[in-house]
């Protein structure tokens, strides 16, 4: 029974804690579990789940992106810097023009890493630089302005009652889960994440499938600075720093192990809202921005702790019948 | 042998070990006397190591007692049971190749000089003594990578001695040995017997085993068959019980050579390591197998059919196709199939699940558009599993939490549901129970009969003699002898594995 059920056991525990929050969270203040407030929560956690799958995808196979704060940059100063593009009659253009950019972004990481042979700690790290750079060029100071037309499809509602974030956010997670489990490339992620040398030797393209998987990171980063462009209604070159951490962070509250081959999105909606309300928390009870620093580092240890080979025997032996794993 | 009535060092009653619910130890009682050489023998997977791990301190026992001159003893790791005066010298020789000898020889145990520091001064005296003892004058600055084999095993020993254990296990010593070279390992194996030292010899080689030993212990399925003193025992006797029936009823019929055969497949190319030719071709119906000792450039012939390291200037056909290998993909392309030694780091995803396993090569051809048709995969998947009667509780479970048996059929089945047209198994029986290593030589056999070109790499004797139509032997990067029918016997392949001239002039055509 257990094992047949393992995939979703592994997102069991992100979700426990979900629910333990928000319920304390309405508890202790009642206007927490309103429909307004879960909209103001769907439009902050938006960007967190797009970054969560660029990031979770990336993991999966075994490396990190660390470039997606500054394709997030380039993306956003894109949208908001190029005028002809900002007026509702060519909104197709404008949502065009960055997220290729952000996509040719991310397959030249994946490029490098897989002909280079290079970690892709270091080779993101080194284009992310280079992207930040290229932002500052562009827009060396936050300003600029989305036209009201366009900043609509981002944070608006549709039909006047059914907000776009939460369209975006279910849309997303439905269609990277199929993704995962039903195609080709997700199967060969898991397999090169699994075993990069067992999947080479089954005759998986190894390299095609991480420099495609960089490039859906680059994609949805850029997805993402232009969910924000909206949002902010301005441009702001350094709006994706935080964003390398946050991604981080919630692939791994959310289920995936950074050793690759273990993991997926089902758990990143219970990441991005435990996240997100850690920050509200923090900010509601006035702690100092020192000590959330602090605060979010830790949280971030205590999941990796759990999520890393020994922290999932220890959570997962509540559901395994003992004796079931042993090293030989 | 013993002149004083002979004392007992060690004694193990009624060990158990389990691991994932298998009992790799049942039951067992092991003892070792003072001045005593101990023959123990089972096949691959009968729980010899995991009953020296255990008398190791590396496994903690279920049940049981461990009793040293009469005093019962727990070791909570290595280093315990290495004051308790018990050594290893391991199959695999676990020395730091980019250290000297003389820091191999002192590892971990440092003799310390004034203010705590490390002195080389107490260092160069124990290792005078001990490399006195093991009969070798090495100087104990030089790096062991740039030993040859039998030194460095020497030096191993030496490790071990220098701790000065009273009992000590020596696991498949012989096995990178050359027959000189054995002959002055039992010399000192002789010499510690005569210092009245317990002495647990393991091996595969029953003629030595028979050679050396004053009793011997033999275990199948975790449990021992049989101790008795040497004499009750001859090579017969020994392999019938050590496997539990005779050698014909473990191995399908072999068919023989056929030199009217068609020619399934040649190959021809240089071995990059060695810089030697290698040519040989493999005939319908045959099981041609590929001996010889460890790391005579078997692994790197076998992984140049998927194109990885290996051979410079390979000329491959396949029927009378002339291929061009570079990468696996390409290789499967052509149909051929390869099953890795290191199951766990090559053959195997671990951490993912039974299905995922088992369609990892074929997940192209059970999908459209890149989707991948689930009902069709699962039905091949579920079949094979069947085919092979693979235990498992759900085809989500992971493939770690399988045993070695299983592991082996995960991978097996892989390249089964592939349907390859060359199939190069190394070790494919490495590491599984008795029942499955049955069902795997089925299953080759099988395979050959129904026309696919089968190479079978192994270093068991008693498969390559039971099982193999033809055997080449590797010896130094090349093939040193092609043996056939009634030629396959332990003694031909002994011999040419550890010959030192190449019996086959370089470049000539098998």
């Amino acid at each position: 029974m257990t094992e047949k059920y393992r995939n979703l056991l592994l997102f069991l525990p992100v979700y426990i804690i979900f629910l333990l929050i928000y319920l304390v969270a309405s508890f202790i203040e009642p206007t927490f579990f309103t429909w307004n407030n879960n909209v103001n929560l769907f439009t902050r956690i938006t960007p967190l789940i797009l970054v969560g799958i660029a990031q979770t995808f990336v993991i999966l196979t075994g490396g990190i992106d660390l470039s997606i704060g500054a394709t997030i940059g380039l993306a956003n100063v894109v949208a908001v810097s190029l005028p002809f593009l900002n007026t509702p009659g060519n909104i197709i253009l404008w949502l065009l023009v960055p997220t290729l950019i952000g996509l040719a972004v991310g397959l030249v990481n994946g490029f490098i890493i897989t002909r280079g042979g290079f970690p892709p700690l270091i080779v993101t790290l080194a284009t992310g630089v280079v992207w930040q750079g290229v932002s500052l060029f562009i827009l060396s100071m936050p300003g600029g302005k989305v036209s009201r037309g366009v900043a609509l499809y981002t944070t608006g509602k549709l039909f006047n009652f059914l907000p776009v974030p939460l369209l975006i956010i279910i849309f997303a997670i439905a269609v990277f889960q199929l993704v995962l489990k039903r195609t080709t490339f997700g199967r060969s992620v898991y397999a090169i994440g699994g075993n990069e040398t067992v999947a080479f030797e089954s005759g998986i393209s190894c390299n095609r499938t991480k420099i495609w998987v960089y490039g859906l990171s680059g994609l949805l980063a850029s997805m993402t600075g232009l969910y924000l462009s909206g949002w902010m209604n301005s441009g702001d070159p350094l709006v994706g720093d935080p964003y390398i951490l946050n991604s981080i962070a919630i692939a791994v509250i959310g289920g995936t192990s950074l050793a690759g081959g273990t993991g997926g999105v089902l758990g990143i909606l219970g990441g991005a809202y435990i996240w997100q309300m850690l920050n509200n928390i923090l900010n509601l009870m006035a702690v100092s921005m020192f000590y959330q620093y602090i605060a979010k580092g830790l949280i971030l240890i205590i999941a990796l702790a759990a999520t890393s080979s020994a922290g999932e025997i220890r959570i997962g032996a509540i559901f395994r019948k003992p004796g079931m794993k042993g090293v030989k | 042998m013993a002149e004083q009535s002979p004392s007992l060092l060690l004694e193990m009653r009624g060990i158990v070990k389990t691991f994932d619910g298998t009992r790799a130890v049942n039951g067992v009682d092991f003892s070792c006397f003072r001045g005593e050489i101990h023959g123990l023998v089972g096949e691959n997977g009968a729980g010899k190591s995991t009953l020296m791990k255990v008398l190791a301190g590396i496994h903690s026992p279920d049940k049981g007692k461990i009793l040293i001159d009469g005093k019962e003893c727990r070791f909570a790791d290595y280093s315990e049971a290495r004051k308790a005066g018990i050594g290893v010298v391991y199959q695999e020789l676990s020395l730091l190749p980019e250290l000297t000898v003389g820091e191999n020889i002192v590892l971990g145990v440092w003799p310390r000089g004034s203010g705590g520091l490390i002195s080389w001064r107490k260092i160069r005296t124990i290792m005078k003594t001990v490399l006195k003892d093991i009969g070798v004058d090495i100087d104990p600055d030089i790096l062991v990578r740039s030993l040859p084999m039998a030194v460095r095993q020497k030096v191993e020993i030496g490790k071990v001695l220098a701790q000065e254990p009273e009992l000590i296990i020596f696991d498949e010593p012989t096995a990178p040995l050359s027959r000189d070279e054995v002959a002055i390992l039992f010399e000192i194996l002789r010499d510690l017997k005569r210092r009245g030292k317990g002495i647990i010899f393991i091996s595969h080689r029953i003629d030595e085993v028979l050679l050396i030993s004053d009793r011997i212990t033999v275990m199948k399925d975790g449990q021992v068959v049989v101790t008795d003193s040497v004499s009750a025992f001859n090579y017969h006797k020994l392999i019938s019980s050590m496997v539990g029936r005779k050698i014909s009823e473990i191995f399908p019929t072999k068919h023989g050579t056929n030199t009217d055969a068609k020619v399934l497949l040649t190959f021809d190319g240089i071995l990059r390591q060695s810089g030697k030719r290698i040519a040989f071709s493999v005939r319908e119906g045959e099981v041609t197998a590929i001996g010889g000792l460890q790391g005579q450039g078997q692994i790197e012939l076998l992984k140049s059919f998927f194109g990885i390291e290996g051979c410079d200037r390979l000329k491959l056909t396949i029927g009378d196709n002339p291929v061009s290998i570079k990468n696996p993909i390409q290789a499967m392309r052509h149909g051929i199939a390869y099953i890795p030694e290191n199951r766990n780091e090559e053959g195997i995803f671990l951490i993912l699940s039974v299905l995922e396993n088992l369609a990892a090569n074929t997940i192209n051809r059970h999908s459209r558009m890149g989707f991948i048709k689930l009902k069709e995969e699962s039905s091949v998947v579920q079949n094979m599993i069947e085919r092979l009667s693979i235990q498992i509780s759900s085809v989500q479970q992971a493939a770690q939490s399988l045993s070695g048996g299983n592991m082996q059929k995960l991978v097996i089945g892989k390249w089964l549901i592939f349907n390859p047209h060359v199939i190069v198994l190394d070790e494919p029986t490495k590491g599984v129970d008795v029942a499955t290593k049955q069902q795997i030589y089925m299953l080759i056999r099988q395979l050959a009969d129904r026309g696919v070109a089968v190479i079978l790499s192994t270093s068991d004797m008693l498969e390559l003699i039971g099982m193999c139509d033809r055997v080449l032997i590797m010896n130094r990067g090349t093939i040193t002898a092609c043996l056939e029918g009634d030629e396959i016997t332990e003694e031909n392949i002994m011999e040419a594995s550890v010959s030192r001239e190449d019996i086959v002039a370089a470049g000539a055509v098998i």
